[in-house]
């Protein structure tokens, strides 16, 4: 019996599929995912060009600054394109797959009087499968919104994680002869100015939980700190103690803020609540103490202290009460500003006269330089996904707000003409 | 009560070990024989020297195509003799006007009316991928004291051509010192191998499918092992994960890519089934 077992081990052993030597491939050749944006088309009722060209100008804006697509030139679509195609059975893939396509983004829309239709699709060519699909109801001006959401859809259904193209951006401008604060798309389109202090406004942030915005304005000679609701339109001041009330920020639970003020002579960071009542104060040097920026956990703050001379990112563990210098050699660094993943920390940095925008590891670890070239970048803030950063700078003559992924490429001017605009700061989850 | 079976006797442990060895002498020899011998059908080796060309890591399935001195080969002798090889290209109407050149006798002889007088069939329809008549019918001219003349004409014409081959040798004595027999295409080529390099070829198409974006995954640490399973045909079969890196996205783009092999077959059919192991990290991504 073992006889014939050895013998048949033998000739399993002779008759096996042999294997060849290992093949490494050491990362993708395509480092973007080659994907076809097709044309909206019209399911019922009139057509409307200018729609299907809002939709695909959203999307192809979207798309391209999240970096992860390789959009393929329309000129190469071929009969598929020119079909609506909502459930993967009515969709040529093997066309797409023939121009190396491995997604492809349908839709359709229908208009009935001021009425819009939204239906949009993403679709694996590979697979041949849909991966993603939306309807969305609404007005035709809620057109872009809806490109918008479903461009955050299509980032959650690669990377699942939502993207954070429907969410707003908050700035201000002197357009309109004083610097306001105002509110715009993530692609810098519908701006609306949001307050008429005839006076300086500066220095928004957004509130996490809410919408709801903190900024502070010289609106009654004094720079204070107010509140406003952005579809209320109510605004109330928050804090006018004598002095600085300036770099409001809301901690990530919303229920406090910390900010700068200079009440006792010397600008230091205070812990208010939401009400504007003292809490704590949390920095007591003979520097000043500004820019306070939360982490994610809520637990410690990245500020600006010249308390060792030149201006230098530090770290205050608001458990222990432990203050840490982050930033090391350089002689001015300001704005600090915490990654939402907590990762990373953005800041700026006056360097050979102009300032750059880095980031860094909160333990003082990998530092880089994001920005380059004339020209002062400034003011740098996270998206809520921690995919982009916005800032403002003057390389292009006049101050202006830009955005740009979060390794510093596809940088792009986001805010309209006229005026100088500047103090970015995003919105949560719009 | 005991079992029977335990009633046999058992072999001494000395017999057992002679058993067993004498039994893996005989199976090491019957592999031995198998492979050694004639018994098993042996596939002869086809030295066709063919490469892959690494150019811009793409794949090539004939490389031998745009091989510099490969190409030049067969127009060697179109350039010892660049005349008669222009006198083949006229097509065949324009042939018979040579014919009548034989009345013209006492003019100065010239290679190309005398080859033609020679040997009018080179104006066939078919003589250009023929080697080019050779001027030596120029001594069959007539006149003696065109001799002189001629040995001339022959001597500069030898000389041109020496001068032609020194500078296809320049030519090609590149910056890369490439000569006409160096290996074309794999680095480590020999110029014996068979086919294309087929791991080779199979790592670029591999590379050239796999689709990511460095913001899909987080980490750069992620690696999956596929096992490619072809059939005789080169035809991909079946594959699964050996290894897979715990990132969905990381997965499902080398899934993709592997997917894309059923496109294709493998340029060299293997000749039977046969397995691949491929593995897939990000060390060459870049940030």
């Amino acid at each position: 019996m073992n006889r014939y077992f050895a013998l048949l081990t033998l000739l399993l052993t002779l008759l096996a599929t042999p294997a060849l030597a290992q093949i490494e491939i050491r990362g993708p050749g395509q480092q973007a995912i080659p994907a076809a944006l097709t044309p909206f088309l019209p399911q019922e009722g009139a057509p409307s060009p200018q729609v299907a060209a809002e939709i695909e100008a959203v999307l192809r804006w979207d798309l391209e600054l999240s970096g992860l697509f390789s959009l393929i030139d329309p000129k190469a679509f071929l009969a598929d394109a020119a079909r609506i195609g909502l459930a993967s059975t009515q969709v040529d893939f093997a066309e797409w797959q023939m121009l190396g396509a491995e997604a492809v983004i349908k839709g359709a829309y229908s208009v009935t009087g001021d009425q819009l239709v939204l239906e949009a699709r993403l679709f694996d060519v590979v697979s041949r499968r849909l991966l993603t699909g939306r309807r969305y109801v609404g007005k035709v001006k809620d057109v872009r919104q809806m490109a918008h959401s479903f461009a955050d859809q299509i980032l959650l259904s690669l990377t699942s994680e939502s993207g954070p193209f429907s969410t707003r951006i908050a700035y201000i401008s002197n357009s309109s002869g004083n610097k306001e604060l105002y509110l715009m798309e993530v692609d810098g389109h519908d701006p609306v100015r949001l307050t008429n202090h005839r006076s300086i406004v500066l220095n928004p942030d957004f509130s996490g939980v809410g919408k709801e915005l903190l900024f502070t304005s010289y609106k009654a000679g004094n720079p204070d700190l107010y509140r406003k609701e952005i579809y209320s339109g109510k605004e109330a001041k928050l804090s006018s103690r004598q002095g600085l009330n300036t770099g409001g920020r809301y901690s990530p639970s919303g229920r406090e803020l910390a900010l700068t003020l200079s009440k006792d002579g010397n600008s230091e960071l205070y812990l208010l609540g939401t009400d504007g009542s003292e809490r704590k104060r949390l920095t007591n040097e003979w520097g000043i103490d500004v820019d306070p920026s939360w982490n994610p956990a809520g637990d410690k703050l990245a500020f600006v202290s010249d308390r060792q001379g030149n201006p230098h990112i530090f770290i205050l563990d608001l458990v222990s009460g432990k203050t840490n210098r982050l930033t090391g050699n350089s002689k001015y660094n300001s704005t600090p500003a915490w990654s939402p993943k907590g990762d990373r920390i953005a800041f700026s940095r006056l360097e050979g006269g102009s300032f750059n925008i880095f980031t860094i590891r909160p333990d003082g670890s990998d530092e880089r330089q994001l920005t380059f070239g004339g020209g002062n970048k400034e003011h740098p803030r996270w998206s809520p996904d921690g995919r982009f950063l916005v800032y403002s700078s003057d390389k292009e003559g006049r101050k202006a707000v830009f955005i740009m992924r979060a390794d510093g490429t596809g940088s792009v001017r986001i805010s309209p003409p006229g005026g100088d605009s500047n103090h970015p700061a995003w919105s949560g989850t719009w | 009560m005991a079992e029977p079976s335990l009633q046999k006797p058992l072999l001494s442990p000395e017999q057992g070990l002679r058993r067993t060895i004498i039994f893996s002498l005989v199976l090491h020899l019957l592999v031995l024989a198998l492979f050694a011998g004639d018994f098993l059908p042996r596939r002869k080796v086809d030295e066709r020297p063919v490469y892959v060309v690494d150019l811009l890591n793409m794949p090539v399935k004939d490389p031998q195509a745009g091989r510099p001195d490969a190409a030049r080969e067969p127009q060697k002798t179109p350039d010892k003799s660049p005349e008669p090889a222009a006198a083949a290209a006229p097509p065949p109407e324009k042939a018979p006007e040579p014919v009548k050149l034989p009345p013209k006798t006492p003019e100065p002889p010239k290679p190309e009316p005398v080859k033609a007088v020679k040997k009018p069939e080179v104006v066939k329809p078919t003589p250009s991928k023929e080697p080019p008549p050779k001027p030596t019918p120029a001594k069959e001219a007539p006149a003696t004291d065109s001799v002189a003349a001629r040995i001339e004409a022959l001597r500069r014409e030898q000389e041109r051509n020496e001068l032609k081959e020194k500078l296809a040798t320049l030519g090609s004595k590149d910056s890369r010192g490439r000569g006409t027999d160096a290996p074309v295409g794999m680095p480590d080529g020999k110029g014996t191998e068979v086919g294309i390099e087929q791991q080779l070829w199979l790592k670029e198409f591999l590379k050239q499918a796999w689709a990511l974006s460095k913001y899909q995954v987080s980490r750069r640490d992620l690696e999956a092992l596929v096992v490619l399973e072809f059939d005789a045909g080169g035809r991909l079969v079946n594959y699964r994960f050996q290894k897979k890196s715990g990132d969905d996205r990381f997965d499902d783009s080398v899934r993709k890519a592997v997917l894309k092999l059923n496109e294709i077959t493998l340029p060299i059919p293997p000749g039977k089934r046969v397995e691949q192991e491929a593995k897939f990290n990000l060390a060459d991504l870049t940030d």
